[in-house]
Parts: structure tokens; C-alpha cells; sequence
């Protein structure tokens, strides 16, 4: 571990990165977007399934699925696609464009993040659109409710898992469901999807790291001449107790 | 048995007479890779590489496209056409199984790696496009997504 570190915090996101925090993947250093993604995937197979199962399976294509039936880290590119076998329907996730940062409080900046959340069916025909075509609005309208609530009974048994993600704070920006392609290729497949503006913030904070051998403090601050003191006038402790000598 | 089924094992002979002769300095393989992880890119990797090939093993016609091509066909730079290739028959060719990886399981990746003076240490390819609408041929369009991997 790096002596020189700042030892601060962007989100989840501490420095340095120490050799546990990963393993073959670079991945965890954004637990914001694992966790995420699989809040949603979750949420999504609980709530729906009840219809979806019946209906899928009248489209050949997609029977015997869940509602999300794979899900992905990444943006829907058409390079990502061609690259991996997905499953349909698939939910991405994906930092999306530019963050915004700025100054919070005085000691604290924010990281103001747009996320890009897609839910891809398939490319359907227009009799399948009319079978499974209006889940994109009820896909929407899930994912709008685990914002509210910051939290779904499906996922990690309804734990907040926003403090550890390094998230203070989520809205949902905007959503459009229908017919779509991706990556602004005019080329077909045309896909049955839904696509949600995401925007989360996450704020600076010092990393622990820094005092490795802090316990607390104790300050008595007092006033005099040289003929005497007065003191304390201020006294603080930390909450907890130090044992001096 | 059709007209076509008498052809394809002269024409996959044919085929492999560039090969032959060393014009066709480029290998073509189609890499299947498995993540035994949660999600592709995590865990152990294996690699299933299946060289396309005419007749004796040799290469088919790989050709990177012009700017002219690229710009029509809306393709990332340094994009390639690797073709004419013989469709299957009982004996050999290529099925459209093969070139689409219809059997790969979800999570799995498919690249298409080329190896040659272009690409001495190999480069992986993405398929963009295939084209299988002619009875005697198939044509892949790839574009590069990075150097080769596995064996």
C-alpha cells in the first residue's frame, strides 16, 4: 500500500487501492455499478415474473426466460454486442457520459454521475410487441419504486445497500420505452427496449488510512497573565476515551 | 442430389489453391472463450479455437477494406471481409452454425483472430456482418477489438 496516498474516498472508491480489493478484475473498484445493477436484475425478476412467465413462453424466442434473463455491465454498443453471446431480455448498466463535480460543503465535493440502464427484450415482431411490448413501461415503473425506496426485499434481504456502493445520493433523470437502436447505428436489428437516465452523487471523505494509529483526542484550551490561568475554558474529547502515559 | 451439393466439394478444392500457393498469407480462427466467473471477464478463461479453413487446412481470402467501404458500410476503421468461404457439405466446408456460434452459451465471447504479416502476433476481430445470401459462399465483415489472446 502506497505511504504517498491521499488517502481519501470518491464514493466506494478508496485510495489507494490496496491487492485485496481485487482479484482478476479491476471491477470492484466500482461497487456502485455490480450492485446496482444486480438491486435491479433482482428486483425486477420478483415483481414480474408472476405474467411474464406465462406470456413468455407463447415467443419462442424468449421462453422459459425471466423477466431479466441476463444482465451486463456495459453499455449496449453494437461492439459489445457483437462480441458476447447474450441472453434476452438483458439489463445494462453503464457510467454514461460526463460527471459533473463540484463543491459540496467546504470540505466535501460531489460526483454527480449520469448512468445509462437499458432493458433489452429482443427484436420482436409486431405480434410479439403486442405480447410482451408493455413490460417496458412496468420495467420502468419497477426501477422508478427501488429508487424510492433505495432498497428491494429480493436483494440481500432488503438491506440499504447504498452506503456501501459509496452512493448519497440517486434520481431517476428521465426513461423512454419502445422501439430503439443503439450506439446511433441506423442498422438493423431494431431492438424492443427501454432506456432510463440515471444520475447518482458521490461525495469525497478522508480514508481512514490516514491515521492508522488514531484513537482519539482530548483538547483543553484556557486563557492568562502571568499571574495565573483560567482553564479550561473550552474542554473537548472524542467519543472515545483516551488512556494517555 | 442438386447441382449445388456436386459443386461445393470442387469448388472447396479450388478454393485452397491460393493457399496453396502461398497467396493467402493469412490464418483465420473463430475463438470461443468461456469466463468461469460470474460475469464475462472474471475468472478462468478457456479458449475454444476453431480454424476456417478450404480444403488441406488452408486459409480463405482475407481483405481489409478500403475507406470507400467503410464509409458505405458505416464500419469502424481497419474493418476486413474474410471470404469467399465454401458452405458446409458432408466432407467439409463451413457451417452457418460455425460463423454465427448459434451453440455458444450466454456469457460467452466470439472473436474472429487473424494471424499474418497484418497481424504477425494475431489481432482479434469482431463480427459485424455476415453474409450467407449466396448458395456457393459465405462472407464474414469483422472489425478490430484488440490483440490476440489464448494460444
Amino acid at each position: 500500500m502506497s505511504a504517498d496516498s491521499l488517502f481519501q474516498n470518491v464514493g466506494a472508491q478508496a485510495l489507494p487501492v490496496s491487492d485485496g480489493d481485487v482479484v482478476d478484475t479491476l471491477a470492484p473498484l466500482d461497487k456502485a455499478r455490480d450492485g446496482m445493477l444486480a438491486l435491479f436484475a433482482s428486483a425486477l425478476n420478483d415483481e414480474l415474473s408472476g405474467g411474464w412467465d406465462n406470456v413468455a413462453a407463447l415467443v419462442p424466442s424468449l421462453a422459459g426466460t425471466q423477466p431479466v434473463a441476463d444482465t451486463f455491465p456495459g453499455a449496449p454498443s453494437p461492439e459489445h454486442l457483437a462480441q458476447r453471446k447474450f441472453g434476452f431480455p438483458c439489463l445494462f448498466l453503464s457510467r454514461d457520459g460526463q460527471a459533473d463535480i463540484d463543491e459540496f460543503t467546504l470540505w466535501e465535493d460531489r460526483f454527480v454521475q449520469a448512468w445509462g440502464l437499458h432493458y433489452i427484450l429482443n427484436p420482436l415482431d409486431v405480434g410479439n410487441i403486442r405480447k410482451l411490448g408493455d413490460v417496458l413501461v412496468r420495467v420502468a415503473t419497477v426501477c422508478m419504486q427501488v429508487v424510492r425506496n433505495m432498497r428491494h426485499l429480493s436483494y440481500l434481504r432488503g438491506a440499504y445497500p447504498m452506503p456501501s456502493w459509496g452512493i448519497s445520493m440517486w434520481r431517476i433523470r428521465n426513461v423512454n420505452a419502445g422501439q430503439a437502436k443503439f450506439a446511433g447505428t441506423d442498422t438493423p436489428p431494431t431492438y424492443a427496449a427501454m432506456s432510463m437516465a440515471l444520475e447518482t452523487t458521490e461525495l469525497t471523505g478522508w480514508n481512514d488510512e490516514l491515521f492508522p494509529t488514531f484513537t482519539g483526542f482530548a483538547m483543553s484550551l484556557g486563557t492568562g497573565t502571568s499571574e495565573g490561568l483560567i482553564s479550561p475554558i473550552v474542554q473537548a474529547d472524542s467519543e472515545v476515551p483516551l488512556v494517555l502515559g | 442430389m442438386t447441382l449445388r451439393d456436386e459443386l461445393l466439394p470442387t469448388i472447396w478444392g479450388i478454393r485452397a489453391i491460393p493457399g496453396q500457393l502461398g497467396l493467402r498469407p493469412h490464418a483465420v480462427s473463430l475463438v470461443t472463450t468461456t469466463w468461469s466467473g460470474a460475469v464475462t471477464g472474471e475468472g478462468t478463461k478457456t479458449v475454444t479455437i476453431v480454424p476456417l479453413v478450404e480444403s488441406g487446412g488452408f486459409p480463405p481470402k482475407v481483405r481489409w477494406l478500403s475507406d470507400k467501404e467503410i464509409a458505405f458500410g458505416q464500419l469502424a476503421g481497419g474493418a476486413a471481409r474474410v471470404g469467399p468461404i465454401t458452405p458446409d457439405f458432408p466432407g467439409g466446408g463451413t457451417s452457418v452454425a460455425t460463423l454465427t456460434a448459434s451453440a455458444a452459451a450466454t456469457g460467452q465471447t466470439r472473436h474472429l483472430r487473424i494471424t499474418g504479416p497484418q497481424h504477425p502476433s494475431g489481432a482479434l476481430y469482431a463480427i459485424t456482418g455476415t453474409d450467407f445470401s449466396a448458395a456457393l459462399h459465405f462472407y464474414i465483415t469483422a472489425i478490430p477489438v484488440g490483440s490476440a489472446q489464448g494460444p
